[in-house]
């Protein structure tokens, strides 16, 4: 079964990753605030995070957690009995946080994908068009796929929340679904579609040029169904591949919007976590949401293969 | 600089106006973009030649390293890349020796956006080092007696030009989007070198009253970028007209 065996590829990356992380966890940043509040004893929320150890031992403590050798004062059970650790910044144990996390983060790319995917196709036909229509909408999708995530994201938040006040700048719990996950959202469908949609172009120019089009204009198919029947549907098989490679760079760019739109997803999480110094939980959230990616790779790649019965991983080119 | 100019709006003095501390904006952006720019052309060229070395390798050799440079390549792609760039940027350059500041901002940032940055240029390269593995050429260099390294250098890199020039401008215009959005963060080119990606974070601050600190970085980072694509485009078209056919109707 290949999706097992990707599966297993992704548990195993997600481990050389770990240990790579955990071997660098050393020489990151552990002091925060509490360290420098606790005067009388400085050591104790090194002890506390576990930063008085050696990165093996640090790496076996994460594993079996305080119930281990010489890993008393552990934040955690330990992975292995499924505690995760503990989150300094909202001080609460990780394992009570991240399931919220990571719905939401799979909540914010999850529709922006699939919109952005349905955008690309249709704005990739007409940007197929020859004539000045077609020229801008190229133009339009050149700029749209050079624009950084973090600018747009700003400029929508200051004319969408200040000027126009339609969605708080930080929205709470409280807020509808749209406002929150519409303006993030939004942002990742521009970018993703833009750089689809000249792919999109390119593959309906191509068919467009195929026999089996050529008979169907020739049979005198009106226009629109021939677009809609005989090209689109044509176009949109290696879109679907393109979109099963490109899961990796939408949870790359989910962290920027994230912290933009102060969402509360995984990537906003280790970014918090970097920034309060509490480079332990950003290491373990940084693995859940690598392994969370490669699933989503591999989810995205069965669809592929559903669809398209000719791919098979692992035998391609 | 003035410090009794904070903030000032553009006009003839300051082109662009002035920041919080009274800096012109369009020095800065100037700097920023040197600085910007030439970070990505550093990790593109580090990526390319890496990605050339790997995909070289495996196209004309094949065998048991085309196949881990398959799972290799596969897995460094599955990354999400920019989380793992901000954990890095945390590990401190004291605990190996090097010391803090710029000039270990800028190669830390080289270096990673290198090392994970070269599977579309190795992809594109074994691809096509593959198919000219086959030509006559390269079979009768073969037969001359020339060692594999001497075929691979003279009669098969120089063939790869155009693909790797099409991609290394892609790979350098995503590799400015990369490096704005790390230093927006804080954990890229950090303050006081400017960079596209910090001045705009500075721009936040100070959306509604200084407004021309968000859009001046921001408008320059999307004209380099567009411009880095378009040439990729005008290069991939250079080399093969018939691949962008006009479309009927």
């Amino acid at each position: 079964m290949w999706i097992v065996r990707r599966l297993l590829l992704g548990l195993g990356l997600s481990l050389i990753l770990s240990l790579l992380l955990f071997g660098l966890l050393g020489a990151m940043p552990g002091r925060s605030e509490e360290a420098v509040l606790d005067a009388e004893d400085p050591e104790r929320v090194d002890r506390l995070r576990g930063r008085d150890l050696d990165s093996w031992t640090r790496y076996r403590c994460w594993w079996l957690g305080r119930q281990a050798e010489g890993c008393q004062p552990w934040p955690g059970e330990g992975l292995l009995r499924g505690d995760l650790g503990f989150s300094w910044v909202y001080r609460r144990p990780l394992t009570e946080i991240l399931p919220g996390r990571l719905a939401a983060s799979v909540g914010l790319c999850g529709p922006a994908i699939a919109a952005a995917a349905g955008v690309a196709l249709l704005l990739g036909a007409f940007a197929a068009r020859t004539g000045r229509t077609g020229t801008w909408i190229a133009w339009g999708l050149r700029v749209g796929s050079a624009l950084p995530q973090h600018w747009l994201g700003l400029l929508v938040l200051w004319l969408g929340a200040v000027k126009l006040g339609a969605f708080p700048v930080a929205p709470g719990p409280e807020v509808g679904w749209l406002s929150r996950v519409g303006p993030p959202a939004g942002v990742l469908v521009v970018f993703l579609a833009s750089r689809w949609a000249r792919f999109v172009r390119d593959e309906a120019i191509r068919v467009a040029a195929e026999e089996h089009v050529f008979a169907a204009r020739a049979r005198g198919v009106p226009r629109a169904r021939l677009w809609l029947v005989h090209i689109l549907p044509a176009s949109a098989i290696p879109l679907v591949a393109l979109v099963a490679q490109s899961v990796p760079t939408v949870f790359s760019g989910a962290v920027v919007l994230e912290t933009v739109f102060s969402y509360p997803g995984m990537g906003r999480l280790i970014y918090e976590s970097i920034l309060s110094d509490d480079a332990l939980t950003a290491v373990t959230v940084f693995v859940v949401y690598a392994f969370t990616t490669f699933a989503a790779g591999a989810l995205a790649d069965g669809l592929v293969q559903w669809i398209d019965p000719r791919v098979r991983w692992g035998q391609g080119p | 600089m003035d410090p009794r100019a904070r903030l000032s709006p553009p006009g003839a003095e300051y082109w662009l106006g002035t920041d919080e501390q009274g800096r012109d904006v369009f020095g800065r952006l100037l700097l920023g973009t040197v600085v910007s720019v030439s970070v990505a052309a550093a990790a593109t060229a580090v990526s390319s030649v890496l990605g050339l070395t790997l995909g070289l390798v495996a196209g004309y050799r094949g065998g048991t390293f085309d196949a881990v440079f398959g799972r290799a390549a596969e897995a460094v792609q599955a990354i999400p890349k920019l989380p793992l760039l901000l954990l890095f940027a945390s590990v401190e350059p004291s605990a190996f020796g090097l010391s803090p500041g710029s000039a270990s901002d800028l190669a830390r940032i080289v270096v990673l956006f290198g090392l994970l940055g070269w599977v579309t240029m190795a992809r594109v390269v074994r691809a096509r080092a593959a198919q000219l593995r086959e030509e006559p050429w390269v079979e009768a260099a073969r037969g001359l007696g020339l060692s594999e390294f001497r075929v691979a250098v003279r009669h098969v890199i120089p063939h790869l030009g155009g693909p790797v020039r099409v991609t290394a401008s892609l790979d350098l215009a995503d590799a400015i989007l990369l490096e704005t959005s790390l230093s927006f963060l804080g954990l890229g080119v950090r303050p006081p070198m400017p960079s596209l990606g910090n001045l705009l974070s500075r721009g936040i601050t100070y959306m509604t009253a200084a407004p021309w600190l968000l859009w001046a970085p921001g408008l320059v980072t999307v004209a380099w970028v567009v411009f880095f694509g378009w040439w990729a485009e005008r290069s991939r078209s250079a080399q093969n007209p018939v691949a962008d056919p006009v479309a009927p109707r």
